[in-house]
């Protein structure tokens, strides 16, 4: 089984010393750019020259563009589509609807969740922007020129905006192409001991309860959504390169839709200007322009706009959330108890695990230890755009660590406990591992209060609560806020046996080749989006092989080099197919031991590996050693009687269980009385997520996700009309926040290992966009939580501050800010 | 998004761009430029000839001159944001330059073109009108002036006529005990305003205002004018309940649409706000002394 | 269809190049030029990864038509390296983003360190926060920023230090470039300065 771990390689802490790096007595030192190192990333030096190779950097001899004519409306019923005047354009090749798909049964394309959804509609458009016909042209102006010119007569159809509308009775329904959906209901769910948390809540001194909205985001990464399809009448092979986070199901799914075999269809994700999850699902662009290269028999490119992006791409949350605590009256949490209305939008295209309808949200008793838990939810269908991926989340555990974290604070603010004291007192104690939830997850370690502590020490958490006491006392114009978040994420999805994307199960793999001068190539079945696999997986390899980290090429995102995997999101890369990695190395390692036996005269027995400097030595002799490089020599050059020449190895893991790095964050705002705004005087995030790869790198992911947090919790928001418009469908409706809202982090972190995982790593690139928003909000109602306010919505504008502050009698008057004096000199002002 | 095709035209003097404007069918001026081209792109506007303003090196200065500030029109945000004569002594100048967009956007577009735009949205009408600044046009039948106060009609609508283009905007020159600022809400870098509010004063030799303008951004069809502000200053002297009710006055006057940027009413109060702080800004640039009371 | 004919100076290179009027600066220097680094990101303006240097000034050129730099010259990513700050390697500002690690997907890369360079050229020491201005006009979605802002301060170290050197004839030695643990005296590097990082 992969998960066996060979002779040492137990997980154990790799980097753990007092001040909290490196501790060159258990691994570095050996400067080989292994586990711990914070080498500089392989990948960089294409991307700072301008030599990456982005999908739009793709070009094509004879290759012909692809512009996409949508729907101005949100619900309307295709009357007729006139193609003639587009095709009159100069440039203009052709002009495709459903009709011409229908010809090549391409018209409908399966979502993650097994939903059919419309390549071109063919009857009904369910969403602003939908995907009515494709122009293809001899380049984009020409495209855009015809796409201008496609005549679409709509019947327009009375929209459905929000999920609370549509599952009213009189709504119309949108899904009247579901045989028997006769209402916009798309899925119930639940999870837990309904009757048990019942009896709690009914007995418990203390029960506080919040309406919550996770508003709907898009993870808006800065390149949009693209393709380049290439079919090969020769070779019967189609060649799509593709913005894809998981090039090899896309591959399935491609072949699939279009019945192509899979042999004969090559996915290849060039480099991927981000992706947060955005580009997991399969897109219509990405089918019209295959569907369009193998019909005219020529490379055609799509590429999207970032309007278009924004407006008919996977959304992430809009999940409307109920929470509940019940309490002892001295702060102990026996139970929680939530409920859900999830908009799905037009299709169920959420983006998880297909046995997990509601995500792992069933994670919503965070890192406490409670007696009961129970969640109910129930998704609808509404005229907006198919979504629900997970942006930057482990698939719905930012909307389940949100509900628990802002109801700790609201049950602290009710009981009048200190937040980081009513934590502590029901944190799940580090004995407790591996901990069985009361919603069934296994969490495999966990020191919550160490990393809470030292949070806290880095905040300098009672000087701040000084100082908001004094600003109150004092009147003062702006207030403190202090929030804090004690965040547990469950990453890394398989095992396979519960996980699986339409149907493959979320193993992941790793492919060593090791060349016989002593280099080697490894390829892996995930896909980097910025997240630094090129190194990070070098760095384990390198660790695991006694190898300079320098002599190692990581490749991915080409089905047909690489080993199949699943590929990257939810923070699974390093919690799979790192472990994936370790495993194929231990295996090179093992062979090589026994090359090492037959060029060392030793039985293989008697061969170790020593860690620290990278050989291969007979016990007792470490005189009589021998490199990796020359064992690659040898195993192409003398190879032993006993093995196979070469030195190679391939792993698939499935991993026996998820990881669950956790952490605390604590942030501090100032709030402005005068206008509601906010701002960040510090922001702590202490992370835990196991051993530690590249701690540069692991920064860099905490940063990039802290910042995507303060979009979440001050402005991010897709917003609509009541007729389904999207009013917050482009870059300067969807608010990013820039370097000048962004304030500078400060991080640390703990170290507890994970024991199942080989080199005891959990993941982390999502945990910060996890765990921020809820000590966001935290933060700015604690600023007003002694007047009595227990909420803010997201995204939490100005205006939503000050109408809270306003409400509790908190807002200010600029004329009590200032006094003008005119002193002795009063009567005559001094001259500018 | 990609343009719809259209004929481009660089005359390089205003009397060529002024023949162009008569002779072309319904051309489109391109000066800046950071707004229009977005247009072009949705194809928002589509027009068969673009006058690209850009090669008219006469329309390129910002200057004092015959007791005005002259800003011709192809002065960049960013020439306002960089020149020492605006920092030394148009304060409201010198706060709404940096506020516009971003650093790049402020290096191309031009605050006649902003001028010209006529989005409520936009800064520089608000700093024009309470300036009570003119726009000079100029068109076949030569130049024109127009107040400030009479330019705008509605969004992107004002009362220049077809065949005219903005050659210079212009403001009196400072006088003695005068102050001006520039307050602007805005959520993020970037984002148009929320709501904003430039305003100016002059004292008199006793410390009473004896003028005072007052624009706002973003809370009508139009920047406007806040006239009962304004009316309620004059005569006054300068103290923190003639400003607050000036505040009050402004933000009666202003008809904010609530939009997914803020509830009306709250830009209403952000108005008053806005005026308050800006007149406070104001008063200590005219010379007096300001204390703040903060945390 | 109306075509101009124009010349562009990229990277201290003239092209003559006959384009419609509509076509987007971007798309002449990507399309016509093949200088493929500069990037596209939005289409209102305001993510910045378009960003390049006319005439000495960061502009969007997606809010440019390639008519109107008509002669003008420009610089993009691709012409740091032959710029004499990089000495035959890379320019300080690329330095910078690689060593403070300034990038993750590296899509927004090239506009920033285009913006980079502009701040600099404007202003050799500029502080935090003139460095946060000068970038506001550029979006990230990896990096929270605060990498960035290091990685121009990096560069401007980097090039006060070359100008002492050349100044001083001498001067003190480069910091390793190669990687280091984070550990003072670990890895045989010289340590890596972690300001504002872990437990500072």
């Amino acid at each position: 089984m992969s998960s066996d771990f060979t002779d040492g390689d137990e997980p154990r802490e790799f980097v753990h010393d007092d001040d909290g790096g490196p501790d060159p007595e258990t691994h570095c030192g050996h400067g080989r750019g292994g586990m711990g190192e914070e080498v500089r990333r392989k990948e960089d030096k294409r991307f700072i020259t301008g030599r990456g190779n982005y999908i739009d950097d793709i070009k094509k001899p004879n290759m012909l563009f692809c512009d996409i004519v949508r729907s101005p409306h949100a619900h309307a019923r295709i009357k007729n589509i006139d193609k003639s005047r587009a095709l009159d354009v100069d440039g203009v090749v052709a002009v495709l609807t459903a009709e011409d798909l229908l010809e090549h049964d391409l018209a409908t394309m399966p979502t993650l969740m097994s939903d059919t959804q419309d390549v071109l509609v063919r009857d009904k458009v369910k969403f602003q922007s939908q995907e009515v016909a494709a122009v293809i042209a001899e380049d984009r102006y020409a495209a855009r020129d015809g796409a201008d010119k496609v005549v679409v007569d709509y019947e327009v159809l009375d929209p459905v905006v929000t999920a609370e509308e549509a599952l009213k009775d009189d709504a119309p329904v949108i899904r009247d192409d579901i045989e028997g959906q006769t209402d916009n209901h798309c899925l119930d769910w639940e999870t837990g001991d309904k009757e048990a948390t019942d009896a709690i809540f009914e007995e418990a001194d203390v029960t506080v309860s919040e309406q919550m909205l996770y508003q709907r985001l898009h993870p808006a990464p800065i390149e949009t959504c693209g393709s380049v399809a290439d079919f090969d009448p020769g070779k019967d092979k189609l060649t799509v390169h593709m913005t894809s986070q998981a090039p090899h199901i896309h591959r399935t799914l491609f072949s699939q839709v279009s019945g192509i075999p899979e042999h004969k269809i090559r996915i290849v994700s060039p480099d991927v200007g981000g992706g947060f999850g955005n580009k997991v699902p399969i897109y219509p662009g990405y089918v019209v322009s295959a569907a369009a290269s193998y019909v005219l028999e020529r490379p055609v490119k799509w590429i999207e706009e970032r309007s278009e992006n924004i407006q008919s791409t996977g959304f992430a949350r809009d999940y409307d959330m109920t929470g509940e605590l019940a309490a002892t009256e001295d702060g102990r949490i026996q139970a929680v108890r939530t409920d859900v209305l999830a908009d799905h939008g037009a299709y169920n295209a959420v983006a998880q695990p297909s046995k997990f309808p509601a995500g792992f949200f069933k994670i919503f008793t965070g890192s406490y230890d409670v007696d009961a838990a129970y969640g109910s939810l129930t998704a609808a269908y509404t005229n907006s755009a198919p979504g629900g991926v997970a942006y930057r989340c482990s698939f719905r555990v930012t909307e389940a660590v949100y509900l628990i974290e802002r109801m700790v604070k609201v049950l602290a603010d009710e009981l009048d406990m200190d937040p980081a004291e009513i934590r502590r007192k029901n944190f799940i104690q580090p004995d407790q591992f591996p901990y069985e939830t009361p919603t069934g997850w296994n969490y495999d370690s966990g020191d919550y209060e160490a990393a809470l502590d030292k949070a806290l020490e880095m905040a300098d958490y009672e000087h701040y609560r000084e100082e908001q006491q004094r600003r109150i006392e004092n009147d003062a114009d702006k207030l403190i806020g202090i929030g804090i978040s004690s965040f547990t994420e469950v990453v890394g999805a398989g095992p396979g046996k519960t996980c699986d994307i339409a149907g493959v199960e979320m193993f992941d793999s790793c492919d060593i080749r090791v060349h016989p001068t002593g280099n080697a190539t490894v390829r892996v079945g995930v896909q980097t989006q910025g997240q630094g696999h090129e190194t990070t997986f070098a760095q384990i390899v390198a660790e695991e092989l006694g190898m300079d980290v320098d002599n190692i090429t990581v490749e991915h995102g080409d089905t047909d080099t690489d080993p199949y995997g699943l590929g990257t999101y939810g923070s699974r890369s390093t919690p799979v197919a790192g472990a994936a990695a370790a495993v194929a190395a231990r295996k090179v390692r093992d062979k090589a031991k026994s090359i090492a036996a037959n060029e060392l005269e030793a039985a293989e027995a008697d061969i170790e590996w020593d860690r620290q400097s990278g050989e291969f030595h007979v016990a007792g002799a470490p005189d009589r050693s021998i490199t990796i490089t020359d064992i690659a020599a040898s195993a192409y050059m003398n190879h032993p009687a006993s093995e196979e020449p070469g030195l190679e190895a391939v792993d698939y893991y499935d991993p026996p269980e998820m990881t669950y790095p956790f952490g605390s964050y604590i942030v501090v705002v100032e709030v402005d009385r005068e206008t509601g705004e906010v701002d960040f005087e510090k922001f702590v995030a202490v992370d835990d997520c196991g051993n530690r790869i590249n701690p540069m790198i692991i920064e860099g992911q905490i940063h990039g996700g802290l910042a995507q947090g303060i979009g979440s919790a001050m402005m991010e928001h897709v917003t609509f009309d009541d007729n389904g418009n999207v009013t917050g469908g482009d870059f300067m409706n969807y608010l990013l926040p820039t370097a000048k809202e962004i304030p500078n982090f400060e991080t640390g972190h703990t170290v507890t290992p994970s024991p199942h995982h080989p080199i005891g790593a959990k993941g982390v690139g999502e945990s910060p966009l996890v765990g921020s928003p809820p000590a966001i909000v935290n933060a700015v109602v604690d600023a007003m939580a002694h007047e009595g306010i227990s909420h803010i919505e997201m995204p939490m504008t100005p205006d939503r501050v000050w109408e809270t502050l306003d409400s509790v009698g908190l807002s200010r008057d600029p004329s009590d800010s200032f006094e003008i004096e005119f002193g002795d000199t009063g009567a005559e002002p001094a001259d500018d | 998004m990609k343009s719809a095709p259209f004929e481009h035209h660089e005359p390089e003097t205003v009397a060529e761009a002024v023949s162009l404007l008569e002779a072309l069918d319904e051309p489109t001026i391109l000066a800046g430029g950071q707004s229009l081209v977005p247009m072009l792109r949705f194809r928002l506007a589509n027009p068969d000839a673009v006058i690209d303003l850009n090669r008219i090196d006469e329309l390129d200065y910002l200057e004092e001159a015959d007791g005005m500030l002259r800003i011709g029109a192809l002065a960049r945000h960013v020439d306002i944001e960089e020149s020492a004569l605006i920092a030394d002594r148009y304060g409201s100048f010198a706060d709404a330059a940096p506020l516009v967009a971003d650093p790049q956007i402020r290096n191309r577009g031009t605050i006649a073109g902003s001028v010209a735009q006529a989005d409520p949205k936009g800064d520089w009408a608000s700093v024009l009108l309470a300036h009570d600044g003119e726009v000079v046009a100029r068109g076949p039948d030569g130049e024109r002036v127009i107040p400030a106060d009479e330019f705008f009609l509605l969004p992107y609508d004002t009362t220049l006529d077809e065949n005219e283009m903005i050659t210079e905007l212009r403001v009196p020159t400072p006088l003695d005990r005068e102050g001006s600022a520039y307050h602007k809400l805005k959520r993020k870098t970037g984002d148009y305003a929320m709501a904003g509010s430039a305003v100016r004063i002059v004292l008199d030799e006793e410390g009473t205002i004896e003028t005072a303008g007052i624009g706002l951004t973003a809370v009508d069809i139009t920047n406007v004018r806040a006239t009962d502000a304004e009316e309620s200053l004059v005569g006054e002297r300068p103290s923190k309940e003639a400003f607050k009710q000036a505040g009050e006055l402004a933000a009666e006057q202003s008809h904010p649409e609530s939009d997914e940027h803020g509830d009306a009413s709250y830009k209403e109060r952000m108005v008053n706000v806005l005026t308050q702080r800006a007149l406070a800004d104001a008063a200590e640039r005219a010379g007096l002394v300001v204390k703040r009371v903060t945390a | 269809m109306s075509t101009k004919d124009i010349t562009l100076t990229v990277n201290g290179e003239t092209h003559s190049l006959t384009v419609e009027p509509r076509m987007l600066l971007i798309h002449a220097i990507r399309e016509e030029l093949d200088l493929t680094g500069s990037h596209i990101g939005c289409d209102t303006g305001n993510c910045g990864a378009c960003t390049v240097v006319k005439d000495g000034e960061a502009i969007k050129s997606c809010l440019t038509f390639a008519v109107q730099a008509d002669g003008s010259e420009i610089e993009t990513v691709e012409g740091m390296e032959d710029h004499p700050d990089a000495d035959g390697g890379l320019h300080p500002i690329q330095e910078g983003f690689e060593q403070e690690h300034g990038l993750q997907c590296g899509y927004c890369t090239p506009g920033m360190i285009m913006a980079g360079k502009a701040i600099l050229d404007e202003n050799p020491n500029p502080t935090e926060e003139e460095i946060r201005e000068g970038i506001s006009g550029n979006l990230c979605r990896c990096t929270g920023y605060q990498n960035i802002v290091k990685s121009i301060q990096y560069a401007s170290d980097k090039l006060d230090e070359n100008g002492e050197v050349a100044a001083a004839d001498g001067g003190r030695a480069e910091t390793d470039g190669g990687f280091t643990c984070g550990v003072e005296n670990c890895c045989g590097g010289t340590g890596f300065d972690h300001t504002g990082g872990d437990n500072e």
